[in-house]
C-alpha cells in the first residue's frame, strides 16, 4: 500500500521565458541574456490571468509600455499532462514594483487560444480542488 | 440573519464592502507586485488603504502584526521558507475572537502538502497564483460573508464552542445535536460533541461522536485528529497507528505528525512502514531538529530489526540513511556501531567511526564507539590498556566501564575490576547490575 504520493509534494511549476527584440533582452530559465549571452539570474513570476493576457513581475528595465515580446510558457503539472504554448504579446502597462522588479501587464497579440484556454482552465480546476478539500477537511 | 446562498452578488458586495471599510488589513508577501496588485484589488473591494500595511519579509510582518494587530491577513505561504502559517498564531493570539479575523493565504505553491497544512490550521482560504481578478474577489467575499453571516448549522456550533469552554458541557452537547440535524454531513458538529464528551470523561461516547464524523465525512480532520488523541489516550496503539496512518495520507506534511507516526510505528513493531516514512521525511521542505532525531532513531531501531530477521542488506541500507540524515547526531552513528557489533559485523560498524566529525572525536560518544570496536579486534590487554587511558583521560562513560570491568574480571584482574565498579556505581548508580553481569556489547 502506498501511503504517500510523492508527487503530492510537488507544486506544478510554471516557466516563463521572454525576449524582447527592442531592448534584446531575454529571460530564459532562470537567466537574463543581453544578446544572447548570460549576464545574471533572473526570475519570471506569473500573478494574474486576464482573459487575453495576463501580469508578470519581471526584473527591471526588460521591457517598456508599447512593446512588442515574443513569450514561451509551460505549465508542469506533476499530476497532468505539461501545457505549452508560445506568443507575442504587447505591453500595455509597465510599473515599477521595486528597485529590482517590474510589474508588467501583458495582451496578446498572437497566440494559441486553445492552449491558453487549457491554461487557465488548469488554475482555475486547481483553484477549485484545494477549495474544496479546505472545506472538506474543515467540515464546512 | 439571511445566510450566504440567500444574497444575491450585489448584496454580497455591499455587506463586505462595509465590513472591510473599518478594518485592519495587513498583507505580506516577498513580491512587490503582489503587495500592491492585492493592497489595490482590497482597496476596491471597499478597504481604506490608510488601514492596509505591507509586509516584505516574515520578520517585517512579526512586527506588524505585534504593532497593527490586523483583522485581515492575507499572506504568502512561502513567506520566509514556508513559515507563512506562523502569522496565523500571532493573529489567533491577538485576535482570539475568530469572527472578527481573517486569514489567508495567496500563494504559488500549489501542493498537496501546503494546502494539507492550510486546512489543518483551518484557514479561511487559500488563493492560489496566477488569479484571476474575479476568483480572487469571490473566494475572499465568500470566506467574510460565511464568517459576517454564518448559516445556522455554524452559528450553533459556534454557540456550542461557547459553551464548552464555560465548562457548560450539557448545553453544548444539546446544541451540537440540534446542530447534526441541520447538516447531511455534521462532522463539524461530531467533533464538537466529541470535545464535549471528552470534557465528561466519557470516552466511549466521544469515540462514538468521532467516528460518526468520519463515517460522514472520513478526511475530516478534526475528526479524526480527535479519535487520534483518544485512542493515545486509551494506550491503543494498534488503533492509534491505523488512524495517524489515514491521516498522514491526506495530509502528508505535518512533521510534528511524522514523529508521533514513527513512535508508534516501533511501539506496534510495523517496521516496514518505516521506510515509505523516511521518503515522506525527505520531501519535506522543512525539518527540525526533533524530527530528523525521530526519523534517525527509527531507521537505526528499523535497522536492528531487519538484523534480527537476517535481511543484513536492507539494515546496512537503514543504518547508511539514519547517518547520512543525522549528519554529525554522535549518538545516532553511536548507536549504529553499538547495534552492529551486537550482530558481529564488526567490519561494518568500523566504517561508521569515519563519520565522526572531526571536532566530535574527542567526545564521548566517538570515544566509546571507538572503543567497542577495539574490543572486537585487539587483544585483551590492549584493550585493558586503552580502557584505563580513556578512563584517566575522563571519559567517563558506562559503556567504557562495562567493557574495561569484563576485560579486566577476564583477565583474573580482581582487585581492578572491583575499584572499577565501584567508581563506575558512585558515576552511574542508574546502570546499577549492568557492571556486574552484563558482558558489554560485542562481547
Amino acid at each position: 500500500m502506498s501511503l504517500i504520493n510523492p508527487a503530492d509534494f510537488s507544486p506544478r511549476k510554471v516557466d516563463i521565458s521572454l525576449s524582447n527584440p527592442a531592448t534584446r533582452t531575454a529571460i530564459r530559465h532562470g537567466s537574463r541574456l543581453f544578446d544572447g549571452r548570460e549576464i545574471a539570474p533572473a526570475t519570471i513570476d506569473l500573478l494574474e490571468l486576464h482573459e487575453t493576457g495576463f501580469v508578470l513581475e519581471i526584473p527591471t528595465k526588460t521591457c517598456a509600455s508599447g512593446q512588442i515580446i515574443s513569450l514561451e510558457i509551460q505549465v508542469a503539472d506533476p499530476n497532468a499532462a505539461t501545457i505549452g504554448m508560445k506568443a507575442t504579446a504587447k505591453v500595455t502597462l509597465c510599473e515599477t514594483a521595486s528597485t529590482e522588479r517590474d510589474t508588467v501587464t501583458l495582451s496578446f497579440i498572437q497566440y494559441d487560444l486553445q492552449a491558453w484556454s487549457g491554461l487557465r482552465e488548469g488554475f482555475t480546476r486547481r483553484q477549485e480542488e484545494i477549495m474544496d478539500f479546505l472545506r472538506t477537511a474543515r467540515g464546512l | 440573519m439571511p445566510s450566504l446562498k440567500s444574497l444575491d452578488s450585489k448584496k454580497i458586495e455591499q455587506v463586505f464592502a462595509k465590513y472591510i471599510s473599518t478594518r485592519k488589513i495587513l498583507i505580506a508577501d516577498e513580491a512587490a507586485s503582489s503587495r500592491t496588485g492585492l493592497a489595490r484589488t482590497l482597496v476596491d473591494m471597499g478597504a481604506k488603504s490608510n488601514l492596509v500595511t505591507l509586509a516584505s519579509s516574515l520578520a517585517i510582518a512579526e512586527q506588524e502584526m505585534a504593532r497593527v494587530q490586523p483583522h485581515v491577513v492575507l499572506c504568502d505561504f512561502d513567506l520566509g521558507r514556508g513559515a507563512g502559517l506562523n502569522l496565523l498564531q500571532s493573529q489567533r493570539k491577538n485576535r482570539p475572537e475568530t469572527k472578527e479575523s481573517l486569514f489567508i493565504l495567496v500563494t504559488a505553491n500549489t501542493s498537496q502538502s501546503a494546502v494539507a497544512q492550510a486546512a489543518e490550521e483551518d484557514v479561511d482560504c487559500y488563493i492560489i497564483k496566477p488569479y484571476t481578478i474575479e476568483v480572487m474577489r469571490r473566494l475572499i467575499m465568500e470566506a467574510a460573508i460565511a464568517k459576517l453571516q454564518p448559516d445556522e448549522y455554524s452559528r450553533l456550533i459556534e454557540e456550542g464552542k461557547n459553551h464548552l469552554a464555560s465548562k457548560k458541557t450539557e448545553e453544548a452537547l444539546k446544541l451540537f445535536e440540534k446542530a447534526s440535524g441541520l447538516s447531511q454531513k455534521p462532522s463539524l458538529a461530531c467533533f464538537y460533541a466529541g470535545q464535549a464528551n471528552i470534557q465528561k470523561n466519557a470516552l466511549d461516547n466521544a469515540e462514538g461522536s468521532y467516528t460518526k464524523g468520519l463515517v460522514h465525512n472520513k478526511i475530516h480532520y478534526k475528526c479524526m485528529v480527535g479519535l487520534f488523541e483518544l485512542m493515545m489516550q486509551k494506550k491503543m496503539h494498534t488503533e492509534a497507528y491505523a488512524i495517524v496512518k489515514r491521516i498522514s495520507q491526506y495530509f502528508p506534511a505535518n512533521p510534528q505528525r511524522l514523529a508521533s507516526v514513527l513512535r508508534l510505528a516501533i511501539i506496534t513493531r510495523s517496521y516496514d512502514d518505516i521506510e515509505g516514512y523516511y521518503q515522506a521525511f525527505t520531501g519535506l521542505d522543512h525539518r527540525n531538529d526533533e524530527i530528523v532525531r525521530y526519523i534517525c532513531a527509527a531507521l537505526v531501531v528499523c535497522g536492528k530489526y531487519y538484523l534480527s530477521t537476517g535481511s543484513q542488506s536492507r539494515a546496512l541500507s537503514l543504518f547508511q540513511k539514519a547517518a547520512v540524515t543525522g549528519t554529525g547526531r554522535t549518538k545516532i552513528l553511536r548507536e549504529a556501531i553499538t547495534t552492529l557489533l551486537e550482530f558481529q559485523l564488526v567490519q561494518e560498524a568500523s566504517t561508521y567511526l569515519g563519520r565522526f566529525p572531526p571536532d566530535t572525536q574527542s567526545g564521548v560518544d566517538y570515544l566509546a564507539s571507538e572503543y567497542m570496536i577495539a574490543n572486537q579486534r585487539s587483544t585483551p590487554g590492549m584493550v585493558i590498556e586503552k580502557g584505563r587511558k580513556l578512563i584517566k583521560q575522563g571519559a567517563h562513560d558506562p559503556t567504557i566501564y562495562k567493557i574495561l570491568i569484563h576485560r579486566s574480571r577476564q583477565a583474573g584482574l580482581a582487585e581492578a575490576a572491583e575499584s572499577l565498579i565501584r567508581d563506575a556505581l558512585e558515576r552511574f548508580p542508574e546502570n546499577g547490575n549492568d557492571f556486574i553481569k552484563v558482558p558489554p556489547p560485542g562481547a
